[in-house]
């Protein structure tokens, strides 16, 4: 039951001298009640994905190709009305910054008022016990209905904007970097909230981080995003226990695990430039595992079994890579050792 | 602290939403210069404004040369006087009740908007911005004595207290610049101590200082460079407040007498009662007057974003 | 709120007072002899002394100092010396007109100017947005004296719709409030002076407005706001209401400016008001008048920019009240 199917989606932003290729080409299909984890550092093009499916892009963002397929209907081929409509009813968002996102000059509670009062015909009075009751959801105080935006705390206002997207029910949500601005026991609460909103509901949810920590508390299944493509997809015990492309190890490595005292790893280097065609593998040049098939060729999306894919030529070889993924050495390289490649000239595979 | 406004500008935060905090830190002077040049090729306004400036000082110039008549001089014709003609061949946009060429006093009066506006306006840079950085950088007693004279400042009605401080004086075009610079200083200094203030907290200003740095050369090398935008913003605002003002003031009587500016030329008109019909006497310098003021207008407009402190938001 | 506003009376009796000295030393040190206009040149040079005398000018700057500052706290703004009556029963008329004026400029420039404002926000196409924008600029850049001048060619002289000059008609007299302002010809001469500051100064607020609400478009809440799915009308006001708080702050400023520069339109339309009585004193070394027409005007500024101030707290939410 795909609720969401995003169909080779690309994004550019367009400026006076060039276009920036924030999303190349990426797929998902988000089904009901799942947890759909995208993951990637800042720049990935996660944010613009989430934007493009929102209709949130600026003037300058503008998705150049591809479907975004809801029930059948094509969100992109929609008019501005009969989208609008289908805003916050079925599409609903939980933006990061929440001191940003809400309007300063209303009360929290008139805010999500709105929000109901835009799609359903009920008195205002019905709206606002509606909205009494997402925000005990979500336990916050009555009294907070009341407030203004700089009156709550930082998490307090991070579940005003859980409360406000649950407020009709939506069957997709999509959540972007919702703990990035708040502190380490902030952040604790909040995805506390969303897991047992995840529990209470039957939405699906598009989570988008950089947190992988958080993602896999969450999601079922995650989506690993590098400069604008998807370079791997997994379930979450998958990803984290035998992950297949060298970034995602790589970011693996940067997380800190609880158990054992490892030393933190981090990926060298920047990731590409998006305003110029991308040669090969976007991720060669930090790859400490590339060849010169990997300079010239660009991966495909290479799918092996129905819920895992990878974008790399090597993906065979993912089980050695792992381990060498665990030296911080492999990745200071800035040359790869040719000996790397010739450790392996037994299992090469053409 | 005294309401830090200014009346184009927003200077104490009221900006609602967020901080976009996309602060550029300004490198070097020609750094900013460069940027400078950008933003005005791609703003069709700015273009415009820009052009509009260079056509009007080029007329400061070159004008005076091109000028058919001498300003001053009464035109005969066979008849008698030329008083108050209309435009014709001969004289393009007509004669005034002295029968002097309009045209050419147009041209002579150029000179002395432009030039003077620029005068006044770098020397209103000038003062406001070291009042600033002096008020900014070294805080204290000073800053405090500094604010309260400014704040007196803000509330004085401007064209009054010009035109008393040249009535005081001799009304010489100096005079009435300096007149003017004593009191349009005020926004400059303002602005430009909240940028110091938010400056000095950068990490670049406190590891130079760290290192040893004098005040003098952090002043110059980190602080200045990145007070320019303020810097020529206030100046553009002096110059369409000086160039007003020198109008307003001449138009009042309180003028100049040696010197053919455009506020001369249209308080001889009201002063004679030609103004009810005499189009062509009226018409041309107003026109210069706003065109001139416009073309800085069309030009500082991007500038607004820069200025606008959102960089210093919430701060009394 | 209380002890914030105690804080700015405070502060602006304080800025009063540096004016007030700053006028003093500007008005008593002016060249011109303000005897001039009094005595006679033929009478014989004891004559004037007793003038000065009697007007306490021969006295140090110091003690006309303190005698000043004693007679302003009691109310005494001293005597006129051209009009021979105490400055205080001339300068409560003149006061009046120029706040009229003042007055009902600024509520239709404000007015028409943040309905015109959201309009224009609302309509935002690039061509139309250039030149509108080119076009209002245009008129702010206009002197505006000389604005009133080609106005008063247009509609008094060549259309003959209004009164070219005066706030009534010579020979009425008028001695009631009522008899004076609510009054058709008074008003008729309103018109045309009322319009020039209105047309002068309206691209403020609009302009302010415009950009503002534009550029709020592109604030973190109105991606919100947008993806709420709430109608066009209502994401325009939230931006709007989150604009307002700007425009409050330069209401205040912008109304000090103008009243500055209002001495202009009086001085063209001969409109007895505080501005060219300033100038008109000025000229006549009628130092007491000018002083008062002077102070009388700053405190009017001073008054407006703690209006403003305790406004904008009111109006901005974030503002704690510390």
């Amino acid at each position: 039951m795909s609720i969401l199917s995003v169909d080779s989606i690309s994004v550019e932003y367009q400026t006076l001298s060039d276009a920036v290729r924030a999303v190349q080409g990426v797929s998902l299909n988000l089904k009901e009640a799942q947890i759909l984890g995208l993951a990637g550092e800042s720049g990935c093009g996660k944010s613009t994905l989430a934007k493009a499916i929102l209709r949130l892009l600026p003037e300058t963002g503008i998705v150049v190709s591809g479907k975004i397929n809801f029930k059948g209907k094509d969100l992109l081929r929609l008019s501005t009305s009969e989208f609008r409509e289908l805003r916050w009813q079925i599409l609903a968002y939980i933006p990061q910054n929440a001191l940003n996102s809400l309007d300063p000059v209303y009360r929290v509670g008139d805010q999500v008022v709105e929000a109901i009062l835009a799609h359903e015909r009920v008195s205002r009075n019905a709206a606002l016990d509606r909205a009494r009751q997402l925000f005990s959801n979500v336990h916050l105080d009555e009294r907070s209905l009341r407030a203004y935006p700089h009156q709550l705390s930082g998490g307090m206002r991070q579940r005003v904007l859980i409360a406000m997207a649950m407020a009709l029910d939506p069957p997709i949500v999509i959540i972007d970097e919702p703990t990035t601005a708040l502190d380490v026991v902030t952040q604790a609460q909040v995805l506390s909230e969303l897991i047992s909103m995840r529990n209470r509901t039957s939405s699906g949810m598009l989570y988008i981080s950089h947190d992988l920590g958080a993602i896999r508390q969450l999601c079922n299944d995650v989506a690993v995003m590098y400069a604008g493509l998807i370079i791997e997809t997994g379930n979450v015990g998958d990803i984290y226990g035998e992950p297949l492309h060298p970034y995602t190890m790589g970011l693996l490595n940067s997380v800190p695990k609880s158990r054992g005292a490892k030393r933190l790893v981090s990926i060298p280097g920047a990731p590409p430039n998006l305003r110029s065609e991308i040669q090969g593998c976007a991720f060669h040049p930090r790859c400490p595992f590339r060849d010169t098939r990997c300079v010239k060729e660009t991966p495909k999306l290479y799918e092996i079994s129905q819920t895992r894919s990878v974008a790399c030529h090597y993906h065979h070889k993912a089980k050695n890579f792992r381990i060498l993924a665990e030296d911080p050495n492999i990745w200071q390289m800035p040359e790869p050792r040719e000996a790397v490649m010739s450790d392996f000239k037994e299992d090469i595979v053409p | 602290m005294g309401s830090q406004l200014s009346e184009s500008g927003i200077v104490r935060s009221s900006k609602p939403g967020g901080v976009r905090s996309s602060v550029v830190r300004i490198r070097s002077t020609k750094d900013f210069i460069s940027r400078e040049i950008k933003r005005i090729r791609q703003d069709p306004l700015a273009l415009s404004g820009a052009i509009m400036l260079l056509i009007l000082v080029l007329l400061a110039i070159f004008g005076p040369f091109f000028a058919p008549y001498d300003p001053w001089e009464p035109q005969y014709s066979e008849t008698g006087a030329l008083r108050l003609t209309p435009p014709s061949a001969q004289h393009w946009l007509g004669t005034d009740s002295n029968a002097r060429d309009i045209l050419s006093q147009l041209l002579y009066g150029s000179r002395i908007a432009v030039g003077m506006s620029i005068l006044a306006a770098s020397m209103i840079v000038f003062i406001g911005t070291l009042i600033g950085l002096t008020s900014g950088y070294f805080g204290g007693a000073i800053d405090a004595i500094l604010m309260r004279i400014t704040d007196a400042a803000f509330v004085i009605p401007s064209i009054p207290f010009v035109a008393v401080l040249v009535a005081l004086t001799r009304p010489s075009l100096f005079n009435i610049v300096f007149a003017i610079t004593f009191l349009y200083w005020r926004s400059s200094a303002r602005v430009v101590r909240g940028q110091v203030l938010s400056l000095k907290e950068r990490p670049f200003v406190k590891a130079s200082r760290a290192s040893g740095a004098s005040s003098f050369y952090i002043i110059r090398k980190h602080i200045l460079p990145n007070v320019l935008p303020f810097v020529t913003f206030y100046a553009a605002i002096g110059v369409q407040g000086a160039v007003i003002a020198e109008a307003s003031v001449s138009f009042l009587g309180f003028g100049d007498p040696g010197l053919m500016s455009w506020g001369k030329m249209l308080q001889y008109a009201f002063a004679i009662g030609a103004t009810r019909v005499a189009w062509w006497w009226v018409i041309p310098p107003g026109t210069m007057i706003s065109l001139l003021v416009l073309s800085v207008y069309l030009l500082r407009r991007g500038y607004e974003e820069v200025v606008n402190p959102r960089l210093i938001r919430g701060q009394r | 709120m209380t002890r914030f506003i105690l804080k700015r009376i405070l502060q602006g009796i304080l800025t009063a007072w540096v004016i007030v000295t700053i006028l003093f030393i500007v008005f008593r040190t002016m060249p011109g002899d303000p005897t001039y206009f009094l005595v006679d040149p033929e009478l014989p040079e004891e004559s004037r002394e007793l003038v000065r005398e009697r007007l306490g000018l021969n006295k140090p700057l110091a003690t006309q100092y303190f005698i000043y500052l004693s007679g302003l706290a009691k109310g005494d703004l001293g005597e006129s010396l051209w009009y021979s009556v105490p400055v205080s029963t001339i300068i409560g008329e003149k006061f009046f007109n120029t706040l009229i004026l003042a007055l009902l400029a600024f509520v239709l420039q404000y007015s028409l100017g943040i309905i015109g404002g959201i309009v224009w926000a609302a309509t935002r196409r690039s061509r139309f947005e250039s030149v509108s924008t080119i076009f209002a600029l245009g008129v702010r850049s206009m002197p505006q004296f000389w604005l009133g001048i080609v106005m008063v060619m247009i509609f008094g002289v060549a259309l003959k719709l209004f009164p070219t000059s005066g706030i009534r008609e010579s020979g009425y007299v008028a001695n009631t409030l009522a008899e004076k302002y609510l009054d058709l010809d008074f008003l008729h001469h309103l018109i045309l002076p009322v319009a020039v500051l209105t047309l002068s100064r309206i691209a403020i607020p609009m302009l302010l407005l415009k950009d503002t609400i534009l550029e709020l478009y592109g604030e973190d809440f109105m991606d919100l706001i947008k993806a709420k799915g709430v109608s066009r009308v209502k994401e325009l006001w939230h931006a709007a209401r989150n604009a307002f708080i700007p425009i409050v702050t330069t209401a205040a400023i912008s109304l000090g400016t103008a009243l500055g520069g209002q001495v202009m339109v009086e001085v063209v339309f001969s409109w007895p008001g505080l501005g060219r009585e300033i100038i008109a004193s000025v000229s006549r070394r009628d130092y007491s008048m000018a002083q008062s027409s002077f102070l009388l005007l700053s405190l009017t500024v001073i008054g407006f920019n703690l209006l403003a101030d305790i406004a904008y707290r009111y109006l901005d939410p974030r503002i704690s009240e510390t």
